[in-house]
């Protein structure tokens, strides 16, 4: 199912929004215990397809209209729980609708629960949820990837037509890889967070997650509004790019050199032909300041994230722990309701950020990915895209990645587009002989997001 | 990494942890330091002053929403309350 396919039965009459809803929430029911992509669906669903019938009918249909879209569990919609993945915000009724429910609902679109996701989307397998690990509907035995693992196995297992994740160094591109899934995260700006419960603002993008690159790009397009209640969100007019032909392909070769799965650079080569075949031109380009991406995203990561997650503190909402004096509800809180990899980059961040510390990783990670940016801008120069795996290996075992820093590494390509705040897009690419997703990952100059559409759909002829 | 840095770090946070937990988690913090140390190699010397450039993308500050209008749903979720006003134990 398609939107296109999807709205072209509503106009029809072939079915209903409602019946195309129910159709959906009976896969969920019959595949979600298995595969846990959903904590919840909501009672509102079927509402919601009422109301996008009652648009159908009168031939107000909008981009969305009555398709079913599933939220990740860190955006708000008004009085659903919200929860972060997180033990903290478990009771956390959404006291607003972020400006994603209010596009959606704008629309006429039907949101049909919220997704699992590692705690704060703090994690790459979304083994790090306080409600229970997301599987991959290709292996059950497998991660779905994450943070927005819930989201990608929901479109992947065919429990939703589309849904939202967010992406601070990987966490939609990186699922989306593992789950066989398109996953896109904007240029930084383009789309509003507010109503999303943040990780690390100056990185953190919202953007869609879909079947394929046409669904994606509607999707984008509807969502891709200027937001004044995002201080970061940048008017539609400053969006300025060159809309040119893609001819000019980079690739980093000199990346490859180590720790990426034999098959999964078989066949990214492959790809590499099919691209030079179909007439473009592959020029070798330099990173090695870009390289250092993941080392630079964990400094300004927990940085951000120490500060954002004082707001959990058990006095205004969420769980809040008993004491007999302020100091001891803080403490007995926190600790209650943060799970282990949310107070190791707690405690990473507020290192980083100590008297003696801040100026030597701290101001140095925000002087070197200004490095990083200028070092995109100068290859961009040289060419339009660059091309490279989404991820160094196919979805891996659960459990198979018990030491932090491995798990980091799963971030190696996707993490550089969010310190540079540039678009990149990750494209199903063909299965292991093992039969898992593999992927291809393209990134464009900022506000070319169209560029990797196109791009894109042509690939995926290719 | 010494228990003393993740104790006082803990503290800072204000997070209760047990000593297993800070043991773990100590356990892996040098390794992810070391990681993290690679970014003093890379030349800054040029960007560094570019740093810095902030303009204001903050509105007026007039009220954005009507008057109470979040006032119940917001009082709602508040752990501890009174009169419409939000409960706090005592500080010392």
């Amino acid at each position: 199912m398609t939107i296109e396919k999807a709205q072209t039965h509503f106009r029809n009459g072939d079915f209903s929004a409602r019946e195309l809803t129910q159709a959906y929430i009976d896969e969920i029911q019959k595949k979600n215990k298995d595969i846990f992509a959903y904590l919840e669906v909501f009672d509102n669903a079927l509402k919601d397809a009422d109301k996008a019938d009652e648009m159908i009918k009168s031939g107000n249909i909008k981009p969305l209209t009555g398709i079913p879209v599933a939220l990740k569990d860190n955006m708000l919609v008004e009085g659903e729980i919200c929860s972060a993945g997180s033990k903290i915000l478990e009771n956390y009724n959404s006291t607003y609708d972020g400006t994603m429910a209010k596009i959606l609902k704008n629309h006429g679109a039907v949101i049909l629960g919220r997704t699992n996701m590692d705690e704060f989307a703090m994690g790459s397998s979304t083994e790090n949820s306080a409600y229970g690990v997301t599987k991959n509907p290709y292996d059950l035995s497998t991660v779905a990837g994450g943070s927005s693992g819930g989201s990608t196995s929901a479109v992947a297992g065919d429990m939703a037509l589309l849904s939202l994740g967010s992406d601070t160094g990987g966490s939609i591109r990186q699922p989306a890889s593992f789950c066989g899934v398109v996953g896109f995260k904007p240029t930084y700006g383009v789309v509003s967070r507010s109503g999303i419960i943040p990780m690390g603002n100056s990185l953190d993008q919202i953007g869609p997650i879909a079947k394929n690159v046409s669904d994606a790009e509607i999707f984008f397009n509807a969502i891709k509004i200027h937001d004044p209640l995002d201080a970061q969100s940048i008017p539609e007019e400053k969006r300025i790019f060159e809309n040119k032909k893609v001819k000019k392909i980079g690739v980093p070769w000199h990346l490859f050199k180590e720790g990426v799965d034999p098959e999964v650079l078989e066949n990214f080569k492959n790809s590499i032909e099919k691209f030079k075949n179909a007439g473009y031109e592959i020029i070798d380009i330099d990173l090695s300041k870009a390289q250092h991406s993941l080392a630079v995203y964990y400094v300004i990561m927990p940085a951000e994230v120490s500060t954002n997650l004082s707001r959990f503190d058990g006095i205004r909402y969420g769980v809040s722990a008993p004491g007999k004096d302020l100091s001891e509800v803080y403490n007995k809180s926190r600790g209650a309701g943060f799970g282990k990899e949310t107070r190791r980059r707690i405690l990473l961040g507020t290192y980083i950020l100590s008297h003696g510390h801040f100026d030597s990783y701290y101001s140095k990670a925000l002087a070197v990915s200004e490095a990083i940016k200028d070092e995109f801008r100068k290859v961009f120069e040289s060419v339009d895209v660059i091309v490279t795996p989404t991820s160094p290996t196919p979805a891996f075992k659960i459990g198979a990645k018990s030491d932090p820093l491995s798990m980091y590494l799963a971030d190696i390509f996707t993490v550089p587009a969010n310190i540079a705040g540039i678009p990149a897009i990750s494209i199903p690419n063909g299965f292991t002989k093992n039969g898992l997703p593999l992927d291809i990952q393209f990134m464009a100059p900022h506000f070319a997001d169209s560029l990797l559409f196109t791009l894109g759909k042509e690939f995926e002829k290719m | 990494m010494d228990k003393s840095v993740i104790d006082e770090l803990a503290k800072l946070a204000k997070m209760d942890m047990t000593d297993s937990e800070k043991a773990e988690i100590g356990a892996n913090f040098s390794s992810i330091l070391d990681y993290i140390d690679q970014i003093q190699s890379i030349e800054t010397k040029e960007v560094s002053e570019k740093l810095g450039v902030v303009y204001n993308v903050m509105r007026e500050d007039e009220n954005a929403n009507v008057g109470g209008q979040y006032t119940e749903s917001i009082l709602a979720e508040m752990p501890m309350k009174e009169n419409g006003y939000l409960k706090v134990r005592k500080i010392m």
